[in-house]
């Protein structure tokens, strides 16, 4: 195994206990919808809340620097250049995550001064990693930015997926920077906040989980790699090319010109005909293997993904994403379920099948076994469609109730907290909570506990087959 | 737009991707597995596609650029799953993997 891999491993192990703490902060975060009063004066709602979202942030990109760690040597045959100083940013990067999450635990806030926004909260939404973090965060990303690029250059050969990768690493590494001006104007801060946000998320990591999913197949089913990098390429423009200009979504409310009405709405509009494309390929990819290979968790994660893509952010997203809708819907509990789903279906079931991949291939198993994976899988996707259903719920209640009828009024917004679907909402979004945190729990034993499968005769001729 | 109307049209367009994810499913497991039912289903979704694009066009109170647009996107959603599937079946075709839908000679 390359050096490389093993800290792909700790990236992804890394991954998987901040997969853990979000979970944890998330079950905390729902807690105070149905207690308001809950840990009053000791640890308030919006310092939970930003453990939950910012832990979500890491956990995949951590999953994501250890899904390219792993497949990159092995791409390029060789080891990867740089990989002592990846080795020390790793734990560097770790040790910064800790420190933030303590500060954030034990300080919470500050006043409105400069010593806050570098040493406790730098008070953006998704980037509220003190300065000095985010300045962690950026050289961290430089890093493996030359940890590709270089080995790429040195190894003399490239291949489809990973120049697709290099091209999208300038991005990922430019907009970061996105998160660091100070703009006193609000509208102009926004407008430049949501370059970091959306298109980090619905443009650079999608092309990141692109690249990592074709590898995925390659090591999983055997796909041809020429079969793969097709189809990543014709997905990469679909999805870019719906997903840069969807960023007009975000800019119906911020204080932007009309014409961004029409520019968010039609491209958004456009965002679920690549996702149901990527249906398609999944079903085909599914009936070419009959539902089977040696690394079942793997494959079926990888069959969630393309699914629970195309709900969360082709259904879910696409309900509320014209202008005449999200007038009313934006900033409710309706977005939190597009959010959470979007999220779990685009990358967190991505992550996980790497997760699989990588721990078969580094145990020298021929494939995975047990039932426990079934279980969590079942868990999970259950949870998280029982959490985003009652949000939506509560989301609508609140679109029709709190911003229709009532115009979003302070008044309006105390009278929503009262209302018996509302509450209910939130009790089950609780309950389908824990149940995902069960499910995260069963995942963790089965990563540590897995054992190699026994093949059986019908999956060597399905093996046989395709 | 009336709060109800909010809602009717929100959940309207979730229906219509709903059913299009439903089409894009039904219309492949039935080219791979030959199965009538699937096909029926296949067809009966993308039926409720143009039923739901029909409400939403003649019913809700959404701008008349959206209108056209949602009455576009029923007939591209239409040609996504055969051309996809077309797709994946010539590039692997050519890669000469042995197994073949029973559907890839039609």
């Amino acid at each position: 195994m390359y050096r490389s891999q093993r800290l792909g491993l700790k990236y992804l192990t890394a991954s998987t206990v901040m997969f853990g703490a979000m979970i944890a902060f998330g079950v905390l975060s729902s807690i105070y919808y149905i207690w308001p009063g809950f840990l009053l004066n000791v640890f308030n709602f919006s310092t939970a809340k930003i453990i939950h979202i910012d832990g979500l942030v890491i956990w995949l990109l951590w999953g994501f620097l250890g899904a390219i760690y792993w497949f990159l040597p092995q791409e390029l045959e060789r080891e990867v250049e740089g990989i002592a100083l990846a080795e020390i940013l790793f734990w560097v990067f770790c040790a910064a995550v800790a420190v933030v999450v303590l500060v954030f635990i034990f300080v919470q806030y500050g006043s409105a001064t400069e010593m806050s926004m570098w040493f406790i909260n730098q008070g953006r939404k998704y980037v509220e990693a003190p300065r000095w973090a985010a300045i962690g965060i950026t050289v961290v990303m430089g890093v493996f930015a030359y940890n590709v690029i270089g080995t790429t250059v040195k190894a003399r050969k490239s291949t489809g997926i990973l120049t697709v990768l290099i091209v999208d690493l300038v991005p990922l590494v430019v907009l970061y920077i996105d998160a660091f001006p100070e703009m006193r104007n609000m509208s102009q801060d926004l407008f430049w906040w949501w370059w970091l946000v959306h298109l980090w998320v619905e443009a650079t990591w999608e092309v990141l989980i692109g690249c990592i999913m074709a590898w995925t197949l390659i090591h999983l089913v055997g796909a041809s790699r020429r079969v793969v990098e097709s189809w990543l390429y014709v997905e990469v423009a679909l999805v870019l090319g719906t997903g840069i200009l969807g960023l007009g979504h975000h800019y119906f409310w911020i204080g932007t010109p009309r014409y961004w009405f029409a520019i968010g709405g039609f491209f958004s509009a456009l965002e679920p005909l690549p996702l149901l494309g990527m249906v398609v390929h999944s079903v085909y990819d599914a009936g070419s293997h009959h539902l089977r290979a040696a690394n079942r968790p793997a494959f079926y994660w990888t069959l969630a993904e393309a699914f629970g893509n195309f709900i969360g952010a082709g259904v879910f997203g696409f309900m509320m994403t014209l202008p005449q809708i999200n007038m009313y819907s934006h900033g409710t509990q309706w977005t939190a379920s597009h959010g959470h789903f979007a999220f779990w279906g685009a990358y967190g079931c991505g992550v996980i099948a790497v997760l699989y991949l990588a721990l078969e291939k580094s145990r020298g198993y021929e494939g995975l076994g047990g039932t426990a994976w079934k279980w969590s899988f079942a868990l999970l996707n259950i949870g998280m469609l029982g959490m985003t259903g009652a949000l939506l719920v509560a989301g609508m209640d609140q679109a029709f109730y709190e911003r229709a009828i009532g115009g979003s009024t302070w008044n309006a917004f105390l009278a929503m907290q009262g209302r018996p679907w509302f509450i209910e909402s939130m009790w089950m979004r609780l309950a389908f909570g824990l149940l995902f945190a069960c499910g995260y729990g069963i995942l963790v034993y089965d990563l540590l506990a897995a054992r190699p499968r026994e093949a059986s005769v019908s999956d060597s001729m399905a093996a046989a087959g395709s | 737009m009336t709060p109800a109307e909010m809602l009717t049209t929100a959940v309207l367009l979730g229906g219509f991707v709903t059913a299009a994810g439903a089409y894009g499913l039904l219309y492949c497991a039935a080219r791979i597995s030959d199965h009538q039912m699937l096909r029926a289903g296949g067809y009966a979704s993308y039926a409720a596609l143009c039923a739901t694009a029909f409400a939403l066009v003649g019913f809700t109170p959404l701008h008349v650029g959206w209108k056209v647009l949602i009455a576009a996107s029923c007939a591209i959603y239409l040609m996504i799953p055969p051309m996809t599937w077309r797709y994946l079946v010539r590039l692997h075709r050519e890669e000469k993997i042995q197994w073949s839908p029973t559907s890839s000679a039609r």
